[in-house]
C-alpha cells in the first residue's frame, strides 16, 4: 500500500477567493473580477481539491521465483519476477516482468563458457494528471460536468486552462522490451601455467514504443481535432573485451597481471511522429494517414570507446600489496587529435595486524592501511560536440512550407579528456574480535580540463559552448562503522553507521585568476553555487525608505540586501546564498534480532544544503488566475518580516528568490520480519520461510516547506510512503 | 554418432574464437564520428538551395517579433516598444509589461527578457553573417545576380536586427563575422551608434541595389522594403533629404497604392477599406493587397507555420464579461488584454475617421451568451465599454480590431496563424511627411499626410496644421499597435514628453536614463575581467 508522504498546504476555494480579491481589487468590489464560473462555485460553496482528485492510495505487488543448481560442469540459475505498482498518482502504473538465465558450463578443465542473460518487459502505460497544473489550478472551477465526465475546459471562460486531470482520459501505451546478455569464455592456456585468456561479450538492447492519443474529450485533443504521438526508441550498448591474465604464486610472492583490450559502442535511435486533426477518435493513434498535420522526426546518436589496460598486482606474504595500473582510453566524441587519454595509478596496501610484531592483536584484531595515487578520465559529454551544428528554423510562404536552418552550436575541435588525479589514504580496521569493524578513507583530488558547458557572450549569436576548463580540487572523508552492540543467543543488536563529507573548490579557470560571473564560477568556491540577490526581509512603515538603497519601495515590498553598502541595489550586490552540495551526509542502520524476529531501521540525513523553493515565489499572478500554497502575507496590521504584501510587483522587478534550508533527516526504511523456526518449517515441507512487513519513507524532519527537499521539482508527483508485506519461501 | 567439434577439440575452437573476436575489435575507425542526423554549415551552404534554407530561417527569426519572449506564446516581444509609450499601456500586467510600465527598479540589467532579446537579435545577426560569409565561396554554382540577391536578403535582415539593437540599447557591439568555436571572445566592445548606423546604411543600400522589385513569393523581401528602412534610417541620422528620396522611390515606383476601396474576403459585409488588409485572406499582394511592402507568413498546419499572439495581447479579456461568448464570429477571438491603447489614443480620432470607427476599434459588444446573461439583459443588448482612466485588470477597456481572428478548429484557442502586414505603404507616406517637415516643406508634408487621411475619410489638413506632434498623432491613428512606437518617439526625441503627457501610468515614473535599456548583465559578465560599459543610470 502506498500513500502520499507529504503535501504542501494549498489554498481552499474560500482562501483563494479572499487572496485573489485582495490581489486584483485591493479587497474592494471584487465581484467584477470574478468570472461567472468562479461566482457560481463561490455561491455554491464548492472547492475543487485538484491534487486530491489526481491521487489515490497506491498498491504494489512483487513476486520472485528462482531455481538454481548444477550437475557435472554445469551451473545454472533461472529466475522470474513480476512487479506491479499502482502509484499514488492516479493512472501512474508500472508493471515489469523479467526472466533471467545464468548459465556456466565447463568444457574439460581448461575452458569455461557462461552467460548472464535477462529478458524484461516494462509497461508504463497510462498518463497521470499534470501535477504542476493540479497544484496551480484555480479551486473555484469545475472538474466534472453534470453527467460526471471530466470537463474539457474546467474554467469555461478562461480556455487557456486544460483540465489538470485530462491525462486520465488519454490513451497511452508505453512498453519497453529489453534484452541484456553478458557472456564470457575463459581458457586456461596450456603452455604456461597460470596464464588464461578471457573474452567478455555483452549486449544491452532496449526498445521502447509509445503510442499516445488525446481525444476530443481533452482540451489538447479538442483544440487539435485529436492529437497522436507515436515514438519508437531503441538503444543498444555493446561491449567486447579481450583479457589476458597471468596469476601465479612462488613461495611468499603472488603475481597477478592482467592485460585488457576492449571496445564498446552506444547507439540510440529515436523516431517520432506527432500528428493532429483526425476524422474521429475511434482509431486513436492508429490513423496517422488521416491526420491534417504531421510533425515527424528521426534522430540517431552513436558513440564508441576503446580501452586498453595493463595491471600488475604483486603481493608479498599476503601482507604487502602493490597494484600498478596503466589505462589508455579513447572516445569518439573528442577532437581528432585528442581522442585518447592515458591514466596511470599505483596502490599500496599493508596488513599491519598480520605482522608478528603487532602488539594489540587481542583487542585490535584487524588493521589494513591503504594508499593510492592515480589519474582517472571522464568523457561525460554527448557525441558531436566538436561539430558546429545547424538547427531547423523553418518558414512558410503562402501556404507552402519552406525548410530553414540556422547556426545552433559552436564546434570545439579541441575537446579532450577531463582528468582527475586522486590521492587516497585509507584504513580498514576491526576491534574486539570484529565486534567493531570500520573503514576510514581520506582523499584529495585535483581535476583538470573539466568538461563544462560554458555560457559565453550572447553577442556571438550562440550563448553556450562545451569546453575543457580549469582546475578544481576536492578533499573529503568517508567513514563507515559497524558495531555489534549486544549478542546473546536470543537477542542481538547491530548498528551500521556511515558519514561522508566533501569540499570542492575551483582552483583556476582560464589561467588568469579571473572569476567567470556569467557561469557563476568563482575561484575558491565549488562549481555549483547559489548566487544572486539576498532576501533581506520586508520594508516596514517605520523604515526610512526614501533614503535607502530602494527608494521606490513601499512598505510591504521585499527588501534586497545592499551587500556592498553603496546605497543602491545593482548587480554588484549579488552574493553567495548557502551551499548547493551538502556539508555532510550520513546514514544509520540498526538491526535488532530477538529470537525469530528481526527489526531493521535505516535513518538517512543530508545536512547543510540550501535551495530556492519555487512554491514560495508569488505564483498567484497579478490577475489571480493560479492557486498557490497558503501564504502568510505582510499587512500594515501584521508587519511580518518574512513575506511581502499581497499585491503586484512586491519584488520591484529584482530576481530575488526565497531560499530555504533543504537539510533533512529521514526514516527511510523499517522492516519487521519473522523467520519461521526450523522445526515448523520442516512440518510445512519448505526449506525456509520468512514473513515481513516493510515501511518506507515513514518520517522526515526538515525545515523545507515544499513537497519534499529531495525532489528536484516541488510541482511533481508527490513522494509516497509505502507499507509492504511479504513472504520469502525457499525449498 | 559424431561428437561436435567443440566437444572434441575444445581448445582449438576456443583459441580460434578468441583470435577472431580479438581481431574484430580493432581499429581507431571506431573513434571517427560520422553523424547521420546532423547538418553543419559545411554541408548546407554548398548550393543555392542551402542558402535559401539559411534565408528561410532569417525570416522565421523576424516573425518571432510577434510571438512571446522565450518563444513562450505569451509575453509578446512587442511589449518593449508598445507599453510605456504615449499610446499603449499594460492592462493585464505580466512581469514583462510591468517592466516597461513601471520602469524604476523594474527596468534593471538582470531582467531576463532583455537578455532573451539580445540573444534573439544576435542569433539573427550571426545567421545572416554566416550566409554573407559563405556566399563568397567561388565554388557555388550560381550567377552573380543570384548570389547578390541572397546576400541582399541576409544583409537587410542584419540591418533590421541592428535597427532594433540601436533603438533599444544605443551603442552595441558590431558583429559582422560568422562565430566559430575557435574564436570565443571575452572582449566585446560597444560600437558607437553612428558607426552601427553607417553599417546599416551600407547593408540597406546593397539590398536596395540587388533585391528584385517584385517577387512571385508573398513573404520575400523586395527593393521597396530596403528603401522604406533607408528612409527611416536617414531620418534617425538627421539626413531628411535622403529620407525623402527613398520614401518617394517607394511611393512613386508604381508598384504600390493605398487601399481605398473595399476588397477581398469580406468586401460585401459592412466595413471600411482601411481594415480589409488585416483580414485573414487579404494580407498578401496576391490576395489584392496593394499596400503591403512586407507581410509575415504563417500557417497553422505546416512545418514552419509559426504562431502569432498579436490578438492574444491586444484584444481585451472580454471572455470574463458575463453574457459575452468570444468564440462567436465577430467578437475578435480570444484575447487576454496584456496591452491596451491609452485613453488618449482612443480619443485621437475625429468622428468619421474610418480608423476610429467601430470596424477598427471595439467600443461595444452585443450580449450573445444566453446562459450567462447578467440580470436585466437580453440577447442582442449592447454592452458599452468604457475608457475613462487606465486601471489595470480592466476587461471593459476598448481594443484595436486589427488582430481579430478566429479559427473554426479551435475557436477558443490562444494563438493565431494568419498572414499579417508587417510594413505597409501608409507608413512610408508618414516617413515622407516627417522628412518634408524636417526640411520645412509644410505644404508637401500636409499633402502627404492628406493622402493617408483621405483614404480613411479624415478631414484634410493644411500646411498650418503640420507640426511634429501632428505627424506623431497621425502615426498613432494609422499605425496603432503596428509600429514600434517607442522607436518612433525616440527617433523624434519626444518619448519622455509625449509619454508624460498621454500615459498616466508610466508618465510620472520615467526618467532620462530609461530612454536606453540596461545592457543585459550576462553580456557584461561574459566579458571576463573587463566587463562592458553599462548605460548610464543602471
Amino acid at each position: 500500500m502506498q500513500e502520499i508522504a507529504h503535501l504542501p498546504r494549498l489554498m481552499t476555494a474560500a482562501e483563494f477567493a479572499e487572496v485573489k480579491c485582495q490581489r486584483v481589487s485591493a479587497g474592494e468590489d471584487c465581484d467584477a473580477d470574478f468570472t461567472a464560473t468562479e461566482l457560481a462555485n463561490m455561491a455554491a460553496g464548492e472547492s475543487v481539491d485538484w491534487v486530491g482528485l489526481a491521487t489515490q492510495t497506491g498498491t504494489q505487488q512483487q513476486h520472485n521465483v528462482s531455481v538454481a543448481g548444477g550437475t557435472g560442469g554445469t551451473h545454472y540459475r533461472i529466475s522470474g519476477s513480476a512487479l506491479g505498482v499502482e502509484g499514488v498518482a492516479k493512472n501512474d502504473s508500472f508493471d515489469r516482468y523479467t526472466f533471467g538465465l545464468n548459465l556456466a558450463q565447463d568444457f574439460g578443465t581448461r575452458l569455461k563458457v557462461g552467460t548472464t542473460t535477462q529478458l524484461s518487459r516494462t509497461d508504463r502505460s497510462g498518463l497521470s494528471a499534470d501535477f504542476q497544473d493540479a497544484f496551480r489550478m484555480n479551486p473555484l472551477t469545475d472538474a466534472y460536468q453534470a453527467d460526471g465526465s471530466l470537463t474539457i475546459y474546467p474554467w469555461e471562460e478562461d480556455t487557456f486552462f486544460a483540465n489538470p486531470l485530462q491525462g486520465l482520459l488519454v490513451t497511452d501505451d508505453d512498453i519497453t522490451r529489453r534484452v541484456f546478455s553478458s557472456n564470457f569464455a575463459e581458457l586456461q592456456l596450456p603452455f604456461l601455467p597460470g596464464l588464461s585468456a578471457r573474452v567478455n561479450a555483452g549486449l544491452d538492447y532496449a526498445n521502447g514504443r509509445l503510442g499516445r492519443y488525446y481525444g476530443r474529450d481533452t482540451r489538447t485533443g479538442f483544440a487539435a481535432g485529436g492529437r497522436a504521438t507515436t515514438r519508437d526508441v531503441s538503444r543498444s550498448d555493446w561491449t567486447l573485451e579481450n583479457l589476458l591474465r597471468y596469476t601465479r604464486s612462488f613461495d611468499l610472492h603472488t603475481v597477478d597481471v592482467t592485460a585488457l583490450y576492449g571496445v564498446s559502442g552506444h547507439t540510440q535511435e529515436d523516431e517520432r511522429l506527432t500528428a493532429e486533426g483526425f476524422p474521429n477518435d475511434v482509431l486513436t493513434y492508429y490513423q496517422p494517414n488521416l491526420a491534417r498535420e504531421f510533425d515527424p522526426s528521426h534522430g540517431i546518436t552513436e558513440s564508441n570507446l576503446i580501452s586498453q589496460m595493463l595491471r600488475l598486482n604483486y603481493t608479498y606474504a599476503s601482507r604487502y600489496l602493490v597494484t600498478l595500473t596503466a589505462r589508455r582510453d579513447g572516445y569518439s566524441g573528442f577532437g581528432r587529435n585528442h581522442k585518447y587519454g592515458v591514466f596511470p595509478s599505483v596502490a599500496l596496501g599493508w596488513d599491519v595486524a598480520d605482522e608478528t610484531f603487532w602488539p594489540f592483536a587481542d583487542r585490535f584484531n584487524a588493521l589494513k592501511l591503504r594508499v593510492s595515487y592515480g589519474k582517472s578520465g571522464n568523457q561525460a559529454i554527448s557525441p558531436y560536440r566538436t561539430l558546429a551544428r545547424l538547427t531547423d528554423e523553418s518558414y512558410v510562404d503562402d501556404g507552402v512550407s519552406l525548410p530553414g536552418f540556422k547556426p545552433a552550436t559552436l564546434g570545439n575541435p579541441e575537446l579532450r579528456w577531463e582528468t582527475t588525479t586522486t590521492t587516497n589514504v585509507g584504513a580498514d580496521f576491526g576491534l574486539l574480535n570484529d565486534r567493531i569493524r570500520g573503514t576510514l578513507d581520506v582523499y584529495r583530488s585535483r581535476t583538470s580540463d573539466l568538461l563544462l558547458n560554458r555560457a559565453i557572450s550572447p553577442t556571438h549569436g550562440i550563448d553556450v559552448v562545451t569546453e575543457n576548463i580549469g582546475v578544481t580540487s576536492n578533499r573529503g572523508v568517508e567513514l563507515s562503522l559497524s558495531t555489534l552492540n549486544v549478542e546473546t543467543p536470543r537477542f542481538s543488536w547491530r548498528t551500521d553507521f556511515n558519514v561522508a563529507a566533501d569540499r570542492s573548490r575551483i582552483v583556476d579557470l582560464y589561467g588568469n585568476g579571473e572569476d567567470d560571473i556569467v557561469n557563476q564560477w568563482f575561484i575558491g568556491q565549488p562549481i555549483d553555487v547559489n548566487y544572486g540577490y539576498a532576501f533581506d526581509g520586508i520594508w516596514q512603515e517605520s523604515d526610512d525608505i526614501a533614503n535607502s538603497a530602494q527608494p521606490t519601495a513601499k512598505p510591504g515590498d521585499v527588501r534586497v540586501r545592499d551587500v556592498n553598502g553603496d546605497g543602491t541595489i545593482d548587480p554588484e550586490d549579488r552574493t553567495f546564498l548557502g551551499r548547493v552540495n551538502p556539508k555532510y551526509t550520513a546514514g544509520l542502520g540498526s538491526t535488532v534480532t530477538y529470537g525469530a524476529f528481526t527489526l531493521n531501521a535505516y535513518l538517512y540525513t543530508v545536512q547543510g544544503v540550501t535551495r530556492a523553493n519555487e512554491l514560495l515565489a508569488d505564483n498567484l499572478g497579478d490577475d489571480g488566475r493560479y492557486n498557490t500554497i497558503l501564504k502568510h502575507y505582510w499587512t500594515p496590521e501584521d508587519p511580518i518580516n518574512t513575506y511581502p504584501a499581497n499585491r503586484p510587483g512586491t519584488r520591484l522587478g529584482l530576481p530575488v528568490a526565497y531560499y530555504q534550508d533543504a537539510s533533512f533527516i529521514r526514516l527511510k526504511d523499517v522492516t519487521l520480519s519473522y523467520t519461521l523456526p526450523q522445526r515448523l518449517v520442516g512440518q510445512l515441507g519448505v526449506g525456509a520461510l520468512r514473513v515481513y512487513l516493510d515501511g518506507r519513507n515513514l518520517w522526515t524532519h526538515t525545515k523545507w516547506t515544499g513537497l519534499d527537499p529531495e525532489l528536484r521539482s516541488q510541482y511533481s508527483t508527490p513522494l509516497e510512503r509505502s507499507f509492504v508485506g511479504g513472504i520469502d519461501v525457499s525449498f | 554418432m559424431t561428437r561436435s567439434i567443440i566437444a572434441r577439440r575444445p581448445l582449438r575452437v576456443a583459441l580460434a574464437a578468441l583470435a577472431a573476436l580479438g581481431l574484430a575489435a580493432c581499429g581507431d575507425d571506431l573513434l571517427v564520428e560520422a553523424p547521420k542526423d546532423i547538418i553543419v554549415a559545411d554541408n548546407l551552404y554548398t548550393n543555392p538551395a542551402g542558402f535559401e534554407a539559411g534565408l528561410n530561417a532569417l525570416y522565421a527569426q523576424v516573425r518571432k517579433e510577434r510571438n512571446g519572449y522565450q518563444e513562450s506564446g505569451d509575453n509578446i516581444v512587442g511589449m518593449t516598444w508598445s507599453v510605456g509609450v504615449d499610446n499603449g499601456w499594460a492592462n493585464y500586467v505580466l512581469i514583462s509589461s510591468r517592466t516597461m510600465q513601471e520602469l524604476g527598479s523594474f527596468n534593471n540589467p538582470l531582467y531576463e527578457n532583455y537578455l532573451w532579446m539580445w540573444k534573439w537579435l544576435y542569433e539573427t545577426i550571426n545567421a545572416a553573417n554566416t550566409i554573407v560569409n559563405r556566399a563568397a565561396n567561388p565554388d557555388i554554382a550560381w550567377t552573380p545576380e543570384e548570389r547578390d540577391r541572397v546576400i541582399a536578403e541576409a544583409r537587410l535582415i542584419r540591418a533590421w536586427a541592428y535597427r532594433h539593437l540601436t533603438y533599444l540599447w544605443g551603442d552595441v557591439p558590431l558583429n559582422l563575422d560568422e562565430s566559430s568555436g575557435a574564436t570565443i571572445r571575452t572582449d566585446w566592445t560597444r560600437t558607437p551608434r553612428a558607426e552601427v548606423q553607417r553599417q546599416m546604411e551600407e547593408d540597406l543600400l546593397f539590398a536596395e541595389a540587388h533585391l528584385p522589385e517584385t517577387s512571385p513569393m508573398q513573404g520575400k523581401l523586395v527593393k521597396a522594403v530596403a528603401q522604406h528602412y533607408l528612409a527611416e534610417l536617414y531620418l534617425a541620422m538627421d539626413r531628411p533629404a535622403e529620407a525623402q528620396a527613398k520614401a518617394e522611390a517607394v511611393i512613386n515606383s508604381g508598384l504600390y497604392s493605398l487601399i481605398t476601396e473595399r476588397y477581398g474576403v469580406k468586401a460585401s459585409e459592412p466595413g471600411v477599406p482601411f481594415m480589409d488588409q488585416f483580414l485573414d485572406g487579404n494580407a498578401n499582394r496576391n490576395q489584392g493587397n496593394t499596400e503591403v511592402l512586407w507581410s509575415l507568413q504563417l500557417d497553422r498546419d505546416l512545418e514552419g507555420g509559426g504562431l502569432n499572439i498579436m490578438r492574444r495581447e491586444w484584444v481585451n479579456r472580454y471572455y470574463t464579461l458575463r453574457g459575452i461568448d468570444i468564440t462567436q464570429e465577430g467578437y475578435g477571438g480570444r484575447g487576454i488584454g496584456r496591452i491596451s491603447p491609452t485613453k488618449w489614443a482612443i480619443d485621437l480620432y475625429e468622428p468619421g475617421d474610418d480608423r476610429g470607427s467601430r470596424f477598427a476599434i471595439r467600443k461595444f459588444l452585443l450580449y450573445n451568451d444566453a446562459d450567462r446573461l447578467p440580470a436585466g439583459k437580453s440577447l442582442g443588448d449592447t454592452l458599452w465599454l468604457s475608457w475613462d482612466e487606465e486601471s489595470t485588470n480592466d476587461p471593459r477597456w476598448p481594443s484595436t480590431r486589427k488582430w481579430d481572428w478566429i479559427n473554426d478548429v479551435d475557436p477558443a484557442g490562444g494563438y493565431q496563424y494568419n498572414d499579417q502586414p508587417y510594413l505597409r505603404l501608409a507608413e512610408t507616406y508618414l516617413l515622407l511627411a516627417e522628412a518634408q517637415f524636417k526640411q520645412n516643406d509644410l505644404t508637401g508634408a500636409a499633402a502627404t499626410l492628406n493622402v493617408v487621411r483621405e483614404r480613411s475619410h479624415a478631414t484634410p489638413i493644411d500646411a498650418a496644421d503640420v507640426t511634429l506632434d501632428f505627424i506623431l498623432d497621425e502615426r498613432s491613428r494609422e499605425l496603432l499597435s503596428e509600429e514600434h512606437r517607442r522607436y518612433t518617439l525616440l527617433r523624434t526625441h519626444t518619448w519622455m514628453e509625449r509619454t508624460r503627457a498621454h500615459n498616466p501610468l508610466t508618465g510620472p515614473k520615467l526618467a532620462a536614463r530609461d530612454t536606453l535599456l540596461p545592457i543585459p548583465q550576462a553580456v557584461i559578465d561574459a566579458n571576463i575581467g573587463t566587463g562592458m560599459q553599462q548605460n548610464p543610470g543602471y
